[in-house]
């Protein structure tokens, strides 16, 4: 047992990831469902996103940018070899473009996360724990 | 591959060198060959169609390109006339890469003909892994991820092989890395354009019998194959439309690989999954595959997007599957205590027994589903029902254990109430004590100094929200048979990738491989309260790590603490 004391930074952030991951799945579960039942489940799922959700063909210009961009900034521990860009989707949030102001410095921000976060991701915004 | 890594990767090789050489020349051929699949059959044996498109750049390029050309021909022959004496070819090979290598020296310009291929050269890994990582969606799915070794091994092999080929163009011409970029789009499409061309399925199938050698040979042989009508080399032309019809019939043959594929796995993933037994879980899952695949079709009839028969199709198909194999082991479980042919009937009545109480009837309890939880409402607990569910970690002392207690009366007769309770450690059924008839009041006493008692050692409550109705095996079953409902207007794409979202099955996976225990805890039940404390809990643990000094014994505690809200499966240890 004493293997599972988390003593180190590496298992935290496992159990800091959980957590998260136990909020969206939450938040998943209770929008699956809201949906139960209904005959457009996957229409049902889609607006409770509240995004505008595209996806960007592969022989677009911006999936081929993504896919440059990825390759040639992925760290050693994602390295281009093991990160793969196999689906590109354009995300609209409803509200999101309101809320944003261009100040003239855009910077990209990457954020990789676990698809048991997508739902909470996309239908609450990405929150960062506080820890 | 960062640049980084080639440079390394580089340094290593560069002992090899010779030999490398001559694989490298090997490999090249192959890149260049499939390049040659996309040139239009009209330009084949034309020297000229190359040149002209290339062009603009003086004799120095022309004549860099004239001996490019020569060696690969060579190089083609070579390889077609046969593998089996490869060594003593490469060898000849090997010499006239370096005549090859130095004319690329002499100007940029012709440098960045071998450089835009570079690229291309390490695709095939990346396709490989790329399928590998699709289907890895699978494997995760079915909690079986270690039954593609073969592959993996091919991978590594391919892998070594391109990184051979990369440290010696770096190596040989510097100025790699900046004419690269500055090639900006071209780069981009040189690297897309063949993805299409080589269907690394094939590859796989193929190269998966054999020793490294014999391998390449094969490799080379396959592409060249379809190559050598062409022979001659157009290395900037990306006539998109040329890659359309190229990439169609490749898509084609890749999808039937992976359809096989993925049935292969799925046949290969049955065994290994832990309670039901293999037939019935093929006999369930096999319809299912076929339906939702109909469904998907017509969809895309709607749409009529012929790029995307073959990619949107694909990755439906493994995630239903395995729903279906991962629903039926889930149904198993709570039945443990009755028969196959009640277990659906129970179900039922699950969802009707929370209905009737705030809380559920612990699935242990015999006859579960004909009682309900005492509700509280004068607020003497926790103003919703009689019903705790306590848990006590504690890493030192190797427990790891639950506590359930509750007050439960039968549906016909409220007035009667049974305590129940169970333990053990958190992962196994544990042992149970069913005592009562009796009265209400009696039994709300006896609850509340059971768990008194047990909240005064180490237990601590567990916060359980059931303000949502829940029964898991409804979601389960729903997601199995969503795409075969209704068809959505949404492209297959986003269909894709919403059910992936919210594939429930895919997160209980997930949840499982970090230690979390799904089956005691259903997902999407601990309450907020509980999630709020565990993150104080873990707060706390990181203040310790950043501490000037760790105190283990603190940090056991608070681990312990963790442990104890957030309900973890160690097994026996």
């Amino acid at each position: 047992m004493s293997n599972f004391i988390i003593d180190n930074d590496k298992i935290l952030k496992e159990k800091i990831d959980l957590l998260e991951s136990l909020g969206n799945i939450e938040i998943a579960t209770k929008i699956i469902k809201e949906a139960e039942g209904k005959d457009d489940i996957i229409d049902q799922h889609y607006q409770k996103l509240n995004c505008k959700i595209d996806y960007i063909p592969e022989n677009t210009d911006l999936h081929q940018l993504l896919k440059t961009y990825l390759d040639n900034t992925a760290s050693d521990e994602y390295s281009a070899s093991n990160v793969i860009l196999t689906d590109a989707y354009e995300v609209k949030r409803d509200g999101d473009k309101e809320r944003y102001k261009d100040v003239g410095n855009n910077m990209l921000l990457w954020h990789g996360s676990s698809i048991n976060n997508f739902v909470g991701i996309l239908s609450q915004g990405n929150r960062f724990n506080l820890i | 591959m960062t640049k980084s890594k080639r440079a390394k990767k580089s340094s290593k090789n560069k002992t090899n060198n010779t030999n490398n050489a001559s694989k490298t020349k090997n490999a090249c051929n192959v890149a260049v060959a499939t390049k040659n699949i996309k040139t239009n059959k009209s330009n084949k044996n034309n020297t000229k169609a190359s040149s002209p498109t290339i062009n603009a750049n003086g004799q120095v390029k022309v004549q860099a390109l004239k001996r490019n050309l020569r060696a690969r021909k060579k190089a083609q022959s070579n390889i077609i006339s046969k593998t089996s004496n490869n060594v003593s070819n490469n060898k000849s090979k090997g010499s006239e890469k370096t005549n090859y290598k130095n004319a690329a020296r002499k100007t940029t310009k012709a440098t960045l003909t071998p450089t835009k291929k570079q690229p291309t050269q390490i695709i095939p890994t990346q396709l490989i892994k790329s399928n590998r990582l699709r289907n890895k969606a699978l494997a995760k799915d079915t909690s079986n991820v270690n039954s593609n070794n073969g592959n993996n091994t091919l991978t590594k092999k391919f892998t070594t092989n391109n990184s051979n080929k990369n440290s010696q163009i770096s190596t040989t011409t510097t100025p790699t890395k900046s004419v690269r970029n500055s090639i900006g789009k071209d780069t981009n499409k040189t690297v897309r354009v063949p993805k299409k061309v080589i269907p690394p399925k094939t590859h796989l199938t193929r190269l998966n019998s054999g020793s490294l050698p014999n391998k390449k040979a094969k490799f080379g042989e396959e592409v060249v194959k379809e190559a050598v009508v062409v022979k001659q080399a157009n290395r900037i032309t990306n006539t998109t439309t040329i890659n359309k019809t190229i990439k169609k019939n490749v898509s084609k043959r890749k999808l039937k690989k992976r359809v096989t594929k993925i049935a292969r796995r799925i046949a290969a993933a049955l065994p290994t999954l832990p309670i039901s037994p293999n037939t019935q879980n093929k006999i369930e899952s096999k319809p299912k595959i076929v339906r939702g695949m109909k469904s998907k079709k017509k969809v895309r009839k709607n749409k009529a997007p012929l790029r995307k028969v073959p990619m949107s199709k694909k990755p439906i198909t493994p995630p239903e599957s395995t729903i279906a194999t991962v629903a039926s082991t889930d149904i198993k479980e709570p039945e443990s205590n009755s028969s196959n042919t009640s277990n659906s009937s129970n179900t039922n009545k699950i969802v009707k027994g929370i209905s009737k109480g705030g809380a559920l009837v612990d699935v242990h309890v015999p006859n579960y589903a004909d009682y309900h939880v005492v509700l509280d409402p004068t607020n003497r607990f926790n103003g919703k029902a009689f019903d705790a569910t306590l848990n006590c970690s504690d890493l030192g002392q190797n427990n790891n254990k639950f506590y359930i207690i509750q007050v439960i009366a039968k549906d016909d007769n409220p007035n009667l109430c049974y305590i129940w309770n169970r333990w053990g450690r958190v992962g196994v059924q544990g042992q149970n004590a069913f005592s009562g008839g009796i009265s209400k009041e009696n039994a709300i006493n006896q609850f509340m100094q059971k768990y008194r008692s047990k909240t005064a050692s180490k237990y601590t409550l567990i916060d359980i929200d059931y303000s949502k109705k829940d029964d898991d095996n409804e979601v389960k079953s729903e997601q199995t048979t969503q795409t075969q409902k209704k068809e959505s207007k949404l492209p297959g794409k986003v269909q894709d990738f919403i059910n992936l979202i919210y594939n429930m099955n895919i997160m209980k996976q997930q949840m499982m491989e970090i230690g979390y225990d799904a089956n005691k805890m259903p997902l999407g039940k601990l309450g907020p309260k509980t999630l709020q404390e565990g993150y104080n809990v873990l707060k706390a643990i990181e203040n310790e790590l950043r501490g000037k000094r760790k105190n283990n014994t603190i940090l056991a505690n608070l681990s312990s603490d963790f442990y104890t809200l957030i309900p973890h499966n160690f097994g026996f240890q």
